[in-house]
């Protein structure tokens, strides 16, 4: 049973749709979740956390509705977005308050050190919230989501306000709970943040999953959009003629490097797999040397463009 | 059973707000000054103290304005702090959690009204010499205090879980219902938790007098009707609240 399965989810507001009819299901490990304002991020997150009620289909957390039962949320762990708090209470203490209202009882004390030393946050444990920085408040909010140890984490924007060195610390930190077989499910706007954190995303816009898998299948599946790789060769022109040739490219675009025949090639790639496996063995017969192969926009940011056009066309 | 039990709690403790206890503060105050003042030049007698202090500001507006001000802040403090995303994604049932933030705040209005009345009593004891020793004065009027104070939380309960701005509405509602609408002759003023709780202080002062100024006109119920009445309305509400919160979305949780 996969910790999270989500069916044919929709959330109507009044005649705005928020969800249409999502279906998913998340296994153990980090899934990137990924859309523009208004693409249903938040509901969604919203009603897999038990706060709003599906208008059709149903949310599951190891297979209980997390609406209609309220004890499938001993296994859920949420970070929100928004920079709200009991503003009177220490760290430690809000930690330790969340941790006994999940029935921590009198463990919740070591529990809440445990989530604030793994949040790095059990150095300003003591603090009141109100004095805390963003940074600070961020760490803490995460800890309260981790603190009874929950086999699902739903994380809203968790790297908002927090420094650079900081989210090397909670990337590491995600890592490790994905590596002990936590399920976490992690929004950003910051296209970066995500990639940085998972190569395993989900596309969301106008209220519909336009795409999810790892980045570079998704890249895969847009055929109107061939991916740029950048090609530095020995000999680029033998190179470019041979690969038009073959079909395998259908654009190529020489690139000057500066100095006489200095030229890279960027070419436009249809079929990247296809093109992956014919590669070595053209090379091998050109007798050319290649130095340098870089894909140029199997960047989320340009995917997740590619995807909300290619939507707008679909839906057109 | 624990994190509901601790969910009490927690609440009790964030009601214990500074600005609450001293709004409860002053206004105890000013009406323990005008029994002080008025009870050295003119003595107290139970018809008297009962009538015009414990029935009319304390019953009808003390008392409205605690459970107020404690009431539509059961949910209403953590809608606007927007803190009440933290609870309601807890392995707590919402009907349940609604209920735990309403006992949290059931301690400190009962120790604020019945406090108050002990105070009120002492003051008008020392100062104007009520005829009955004290603790017999506060056992007369500690059942109608109490009762009225589970009534009137539990409806200001059901109005924060129901409206945003539930305090304007609950001021509203305890000037015209509470107050004015008590006045009005007939069956209308039936619709006001004050009406239940001065039939049952009259019932429960008959034996020194105290009853309505006209009886004609207030048409009172008898006191045991008037307590079946406040448990009614205090049990409907807090279900009514129970159903209402554990049915509705809150968009604005975080």
């Amino acid at each position: 049973m996969n910790p999270v399965s989500i069916r044919e989810l929709a959330k109507w507001y009044g005649e705005i749709a928020g969800l249409n009819k999502v279906s998913l299901e998340l296994r153990p490990g980090i899934t990137g979740l990924v859309g523009p304002n208004g693409a249903g991020k938040s509901t969604l997150m919203k009603i897999l956390t038990g706060q709003l009620k599906p208008s059709y289909g149903e949310a599951l957390i190891f297979g209980e509705d997390v609406w209609k039962r309220p004890s499938a949320r001993h296994r859920l762990g949420y970070s929100p977005e928004g920079d709200s708090f009991y503003e009177d209470m220490s760290v430690l203490g809000f930690v330790r308050a969340m941790g006994r209202l999940c029935g921590l009882g009198a463990t919740a004390d070591a529990f809440a050190r445990e989530a604030l030393e793994k949040t790095g946050a059990l150095e300003f444990a003591g603090k009141r919230l109100k004095a805390c920085s963003k940074g600070m408040r961020q760490r803490a909010k995460l800890a309260q989501a981790l603190v009874h140890k929950p086999d699902i984490l739903v994380l809203d924007e968790p790297l908002n306000g927090i420094d650079a060195r900081g989210r090397r610390e909670m990337l590491r930190l995600f890592d490790d709970l994905a590596a002990g077989g936590v399920t976490i499910l992690v929004s950003s706007h910051i296209l970066e943040e995500i990639e940085a954190v998972t190569d395993q995303i989900l596309f969301l816009a106008q209220g519909k999953v336009v795409a999810s898998g790892p980045l570079a299948e998704v890249r895969g599946l847009l055929k109107d959009h061939p991916l740029k790789l950048l090609i530095t060769a020995t000999d680029p022109r033998k190179l470019g003629a041979r690969l038009l040739e073959s079909g395998l490219v259908t654009g190529i675009v020489f690139k000057g490097r500066g100095g006489l025949d200095e030229e890279d090639l960027v070419l436009s790639v249809p079929q990247v797999e296809s093109f992956y496996r014919a590669l070595p063995g053209l090379v091998s017969e050109l007798g050319i040397g290649i130095e340098r192969l870089v894909p140029l926009d199997t960047s989320a940011e340009a995917v997740f463009g590619y995807l909300v056009g290619e939507e707008m066309r679909g839906g057109a | 059973m624990n994190s509901w039990l601790y969910l009490v709690f927690f609440s009790l403790r964030r009601q214990l707000r500074p600005r609450r206890l001293v709004v409860a503060l002053i206004l105890f105050l000013v009406l323990a000054v005008v029994v002080g003042s008025r009870g050295l030049s003119d003595p107290w007698n139970i018809k008297s103290f009962g009538r015009w202090i414990i029935g009319l500001p304390f019953c009808r507006f003390f008392l409205p304005i605690i459970a107020l001000t404690l009431g539509t802040a059961v949910i209403g403090d953590d809608r606007e702090d927007k803190t009440l995303v933290y609870l309601s994604t807890r392995p707590i049932s919402r009907g349940s959690l609604y209920l735990a933030k309403l006992f949290g705040a059931l301690p400190l209005a009962l120790g604020i009204s019945l406090g108050a009345v002990f105070g009120l009593c002492a003051v008008a004891s020392v100062c104007g010499g009520l005829p009955l020793p004290l603790s017999e004065v506060v056992w007369m009027f500690l059942p109608t205090i109490a009762l009225g104070t589970i009534a009137y939380l539990a409806f200001f309960g059901w109005l924060g879980a129901v409206f945003r701005h539930a305090t304007l509405i609950g001021v509203a509602h305890v000037f015209l219902v509470e107050f004015f609408m008590g006045q009005v002759p007939g069956v209308l003023k039936r619709i006001s938790i004050s009406f239940y709780v001065r039939c049952m202080l009259y019932d429960a002062g008959s034996g020194h007098g105290l009853k309505p100024r006209n009886t004609a006109i207030f048409q009172p119920v008898e006191g045991d009707e008037a307590a079946a009445s406040l448990l009614v309305v205090g049990a409907g509400f807090l279900l009514l609240g129970m159903y209402w919160f554990s049915r509705r979305e809150y968009r604005d949780l975080s």
